[in-house]
């Protein structure tokens, strides 16, 4: 086992690790950014290094310094966390190159996982259902039309190298088809340097829902069952929950199985996610996370396992001592993600001094946080200030729950999504879990 | 007969051509004589294709000002690693309180993922407090030295 691990993160997932460090009797390094000096991970963890300006560029992004801070104070592990350099290929390798263990997959996993035809390939292999399209990127336009002819109208045109919606057109017959294929390719080539583009059969209403799998590097993989990730705003998630309300146990067992059959092939190690878009009960794959996912918490609940516990044990090369017939799904577990935003003012990111704070508490309630009563939040990270995760014997009791923990929570100096999130609890469309990623369009 | 002398013009010549090349060793073997030069190589960043992408910036010394005296100021290390001083260039001495260093002039270094930054003297000065001992780790920010313009 690791003598000690360096955190590169910071905010609640930070924290998270160093919890589960602690527990493991590990000692653990955190990095901060001269903007978090104040930070809770700073004070929580054995030792801490500052890694440079505010801006993540400058500190969290910026390789040297944590490897840096890593050799100093002779940490012999680095868990990315997520985002940040989570699924940085560059920063994988250089932790190889100086023999400092990455927390994660391989860097050959990693690569293929990110490259989005390549990722398409091993799914099919592995008999996880894709979405019907193009094989990699499309040639031309008429090449584009005999595709969308195959698979049907409406079709979504993707950038190859693309992410964050830029570059996505959606067609919904030949004459929107010819119009968006060129507009798509050069919005693909400005965005992201490269205009090849692919096609593939768009899910008008879909729900996210995606597996959590665990792998030990060798072979060996279980899955941790499903959430629901549907409701959303702009790609992000705001609430997840586990099991997914619409599943029934043998869809969820075909869906689940795959994804771990996909994980093992590839001999996945550490802990990942197959995301999958799921309409009028089919799964699509659309991609896999090579990281600990931010709703990691609402799988730990329901399965009664610690997610980065066992990163950290298969990362020391440990077996993965469990098997599948001892992951069960128990209860129902819901996680809301609190913001420092102004559900009022289009979801506007705020900040400022935290004051007054009172975190709710009580039986199967989990909290998240890095923020304290006196904690000035800095403007220049992501606006997730708090988890809070609840666990029920059904899914009723956690939304209840929930309501109950929403209305305990207080805080003065920002605002947060605590009230939106109230509300979703009370909405009939959420409450009878038919909920899909239109949910907030159509809803709020 | 007399004993086999060493041809010195000989090794003259060799040392000459020697120091003019970029050879950094030398074997010689006269009359049974053995001899082995090493050439001094300056400390200098080396840097690997795998981080030259990393590197933004060398050298960019942080200032920040002292609250004791007006005239006074802190520099801080521009990078996490760990602190090595050396003053003057190329002697063994190492920097001491008191010491007056010319602009341009190296204080101390930091070596971070194997590659040496040096520590510049931002402008004429006078060091007034050391706050950092040799082979010391030293993070972002770290006050190194208060200096006093000169």
């Amino acid at each position: 086992m690791f003598n000690k691990i360096l955190i590169a993160n910071r905010g609640e997932i930070a924290i998270r690790v160093i919890r589960a460090c602690k527990e493991l009797g590990i000692k653990t390094v955190a990095v901060y950014s001269k903007a978090d000096s104040m930070s809770l991970h700073r004070m929580l963890a054995d030792e801490a290094v500052c890694i440079g300006e505010a801006a993540s560029i400058d500190s969290y992004l910026y390789i040297p310094n944590i490897i840096s801070a890593a050799q100093i104070t002779g940490a012999e592990a680095i868990h990315p966390g997520y985002g940040f350099l989570s699924e940085n290929q560059n920063f994988v390798e250089i932790c190889e190159a100086h023999d400092i263990k990455f927390i994660g997959p391989s860097l050959n996993t990693m690569m293929n996982m990110s490259d989005k035809a390549m990722a398409k390939r091993i799914a099919r292999e592995a008999s996880v259902p894709v979405l019907p399209g193009s094989e990699g990127a499309v040639k031309d336009v008429e090449d584009a039309k005999t595709i969308a002819k195959e698979v049907g109208f409406p079709v979504i045109i993707k950038a190859s190298f693309g992410g964050g919606g830029r570059g996505m057109r959606i067609a919904r017959d030949l004459k929107e088809l010819s119009h968006y294929f060129e507009i798509a390719q050069n919005e693909a080539l400005s965005a992201f340097g490269n205009p090849d583009v692919y096609i593939e059969k768009f899910v008008e209403n879909p729900k996210h829902i995606e597996v959590q799998v665990l792998g030990d590097g060798k072979g060996k993989a279980l899955y941790l069952y499903e959430r629901d990730c549907s409701v959303q705003r702009k790609h992000q998630k705001l609430i997840e929950e586990s099991p997914c309300p619409v599943l029934d146990d043998a869809q969820r067992e075909d869906i689940c199985k795959r994804a771990a059959s996909l994980a093992a092939m590839i001999k996945y190690e550490g802990a990942g996610t197959l995301e999958f878009l799921y309409d009028k009960g089919q799964f699509f794959f659309m991609e896999m996370n090579t990281r600990l996912q931010v709703e990691h918490g609402v799988s730990e609940m329901v399965c009664n396992q610690d997610l980065v516990k066992w990163q950290i044990k298969i990362a020391a090369g440990e077996e993965l001592t469990i098997d599948q017939e001892d992951i069960k799904i128990n209860g129902h577990a819901i996680e809301c993600r609190i913001n420092a935003e102004d559900p009022e003012n289009n979801f506007m990111p705020d900040a400022g001094k935290a004051e007054q704070l009172i975190f709710p508490g009580g039986p199967n309630v989990r909290i998240d946080s890095f923020i304290y009563s006196g904690y000035e939040i800095p403007p220049y990270y992501d606006s997730m200030v708090a988890k809070f995760l609840v666990w029920g014997n059904d899914r009723e009791e956690a939304i209840n729950r929930m309501k109950r923990v929403l209305s305990e929570f207080k805080v003065e100096g920002f605002s947060t999504t605590a009230d939106f999130h109230a509300k979703v609890m009370d909405n009939k469309t959420f409450t009878n879990g038919k909920y899909t990623t239109k949910f907030l369009e159509e809803n709020v | 007969m007399g004993k086999k002398s060493i041809d010195t013009k000989l090794i003259k010549d060799v040392l000459k051509k020697f120091e003019e090349s970029e050879a950094t060793s030398l074997k010689l073997e006269l009359n049974s004589k053995k001899l082995k030069i090493k050439k001094a190589i300056p400390i200098q960043p080396v840097i690997s294709d795998l981080y030259e992408n990393q590197i933004i910036e060398q050298n960019k010394n942080i200032i920040e000002k002292s609250d004791d005296k007006d005239k006074n100021v802190f520099i801080e290390a521009d990078r996490v690693g760990k602190y090595f001083s050396i003053h003057p260039p190329d002697s063994p001495d190492r920097l001491k309180e008191g010491d007056t260093i010319a602009h341009g002039e190296r204080m101390g270094h930091i070596v971070s993922m194997e590659v040496v930054y040096d520590v510049f003297a931002p402008f004429d000065l006078v060091v007034k407090n050391i706050y950092i001992n040799d082979s010391d780790p030293v993070e972002y920010g770290q006050a190194l030295y208060e200096v006093e313009a000169i």
